[in-house]
């Protein structure tokens, strides 16, 4: 794996962990856990869905990304380039 | 509704036979360990995704968790927060995992840890699986019984249930390895996850009116269903829901139902594709499942056993065929499961600790011997009234909780060793035995497991900086370089590494 892909790995690894931070921290659940509701949904379901539609599309990306890269560097393998491990 | 249990029972039993006419048809023989235990590592992507999802996606989703839905509201969603979390390790070690598999020819977690700590602690780790892993095995063949149990309205009782239920996937599995496991899982996955999505919606819209009216009569009536416990404290529903979304997620591919199936794809980028399938079945099937038993308890003559909630609301609004549904919902997730986990725990102890002592027995023999011994004595104990099997299972999720720190460590840490990963794991899992036996982490705020993992993953990056790594460790961390994503390999990129390639 090259460096360029390593720092997708950080970033996306650093990304979900805030998202999960959303759902598990006291600090933010005391925010979102109440018997409250929106649009007639209440908060927590509220919360579990956008966060959750936000880490399916950290991973998503984050895999697309990946690919993208990757397919750079085959490229570059082509041409007889070094790839920045 | 009156139910007629010859309708469900004849339902549950078409569904079977179209899982064993799929697994006569798409199945071959196999031959040796690599089709066995890998499928000869050319899944296409749905075949990976739907045996990685059979590893979470359990029949206790439709009994237990539903149970949890009924008497304690939004906290069983948990579940679908975990299984979802879980996937940044299958986007983090898919590639590294892969490779060193396709490299050194790995067919199982324990070959992995042989190959990236010591040969030691590759067996203790199949030993530990087959323990582990096998009291869930026997939980998940209760569940079946249960379903089966419920859903044929007592007609099939719980004993008979585990026998029948173990004796069919026990047949597939045995025959047709990682393959027909896979193959079912992809029939029993279409079920649960499209045709059970629909019916989920239709069923709330059936019993409530909708989603919005669901919440409204919640709202009136038990508003603290919407939310977790409002006490912080020790012991709340509240730290509950974050140590169990944690070790959940840490457990994710510990288990080798997950980390397995990073080695039956033909490339990485294979695998990832699970990426856009498993997180939306995750989020959207297992809430749909739960939602609708949030409000079971404001009906009129809800059920005295909330685990039976899912096939109650069913039976009441759609009769014995929706019964029929649920119960092949609850039990393709049930079995895709038993499937699975009996697969993923008696290839490594055949290979591991068979294979040593019987040389002239062909190891895929041996595969089979194990299986159908891990399921004889799974339904063995599944017919006997255990009292202490889920307090035993609960203290073994905390000790397979343990096995992230190597895990990671290992694919990511060239100074992580040998005897860090024992000693991490030896003092995480005195922990998570002593968080559930005695007072000791009453009150420590995180419990006993994640204190556990804590002080595993200090003593395990301890020891890393006390010994250097040694040259393997420096070669199994050049071996992904060979290989890109769509598992094409490069051996120009280190030629002495690559003419090293184990053959099959």
């Amino acid at each position: 794996m090259s460096k360029r892909i390593k720092r997708v790995y950080a970033v996306v690894a650093v990304l979900m962990l805030i998202l999960i931070a959303f759902e598990v921290f006291p600090p933010f659940m005391g925010f979102w856990n109440q018997p409250l509701r929106a649009m007639g949904i209440p908060y927590s379901e509220w919360l579990l869905f956008v966060d959750s539609i936000l880490m399916c599309a950290v991973l998503i990306v984050g895999n697309l990304i990946e690919n993208h890269i990757d397919k750079q560097e085959q490229e570059k393998r082509k041409r007889g380039e070094k790839i920045d491990y | 509704m009156t139910i007629n249990s010859g309708v469900v029972i004849g339902m549950l039993a078409a569904f079977v036979v179209a899982n064993l006419v799929a697994v006569k048809i798409y199945v071959k023989p196999q031959k040796n360990m690599d089709t066995y235990a890998v499928g000869g590592r050319k899944m296409p992507w749905f075949l990976v995704t739907f045996t990685y999802m059979s590893g979470w996606y359990i029949g206790s989703a439709y009994t237990g968790w539903v149970g949890n839905s009924v008497d304690i509201g939004f906290f069983a969603q948990y579940l679908a927060v975990y299984g979802l979390a879980g996937l940044v390790f299958l986007y983090l070690l898919a590639r590294p995992v892969w490779s060193w598999g396709k490299f050194y020819k790995l067919e199982t977690p324990s070959d992995f840890m042989a190959i990236r700590y010591s040969k030691g602690f590759g067996k203790f780790y199949s030993v530990f699986m087959l323990i582990v892993d096998g009291s869930w095995l026997v939980i998940e063949i209760i569940t079946l019984a249960y379903i089966v149990n419920v859903a044929t309205n007592g007609a099939i009782s719980l004993t008979m249930g585990a026998w029948l239920g173990g004796i069919i996937v026990g047949i597939y599995t045995i025959v047709g390895g990682v393959n027909a496991s896979a193959i079912t899982s992809v029939i029993q996955g279409f079920f649960f996850v499209l045709v059970g999505s629909v019916f989920f919606v239709v069923l709330t819209y059936k019993t409530y009116g909708g989603f919005i009216s669901m919440y409204d009569l919640i709202d009136a009536n038990k508003p603290e269903l919407f939310a977790l416990s409002s006490e912080g404290g020790v012991g709340s529903v509240k730290l509950l829901w974050i140590t169990s979304i944690i070790t959940g997620t840490l457990g994710t591919f510990c288990w080798p139902t997950g980390f397995q199936r990073l080695y039956l794809a033909s490339s990485p980028r294979e695998t990832k594709k699970a990426m856009y399938v498993a997180p939306i079945c995750a989020l959207v099937v297992l809430t749909l499942i739960l939602m609708p038993a949030m409000g079971v308890s404001l009906l009129p003559d809800p059920p005295a056993d909330s685990q039976s909630a899912e096939f109650w609301l069913a039976g009441k609004y759609t009769g014995s065929v929706g019964v029929g549904l649920v119960s092949i919902f609850a039990g393709s997730a049930a079995m895709s499961t038993i499937s699975a986990v009996a697969n993923c725990i008696s290839v490594p102890f055949a290979k591991d600790i068979l294979e040593p002592i019987f040389k002239n027995v062909p190891r895929v023999t041996l595969a089979r011997i194990t299986t159908a011994a891990v399921f004889l004595i799974s339904m063995i104990i599944a017919s006997i009234d255990i009292p202490q099997l889920n307090f035993w299972a609960i203290i073994f999720y905390g000790f397979v909780c343990q096995c992230i720190v190597p895990i990671v460590g290992g694919v990511f840490w060239k100074r992580g060793n040998t005897i860090g990963s024992w000693l991490g794991v030896i003092v995480g899992c005195i922990c998570a035995l002593l968080a559930n036996t005695t007072t000791i982490f009453a009150n420590v705020p995180i419990g006993g497991v994640l204190t556990g993992i804590a002080l595993n993953a200090i003593i395990y990056i301890i020891c890393g900086f006390i010994k250097a790594p040694d040259a393997k460790v420096e070669e199994l961390f050049e071996v992904p370089k060979l290989y890109d994503n769509d598992g094409n390999f490069y051996p120009e990129e280190n030629p002495e590494l690559a003419a090293k390639e184990v053959q099959e």
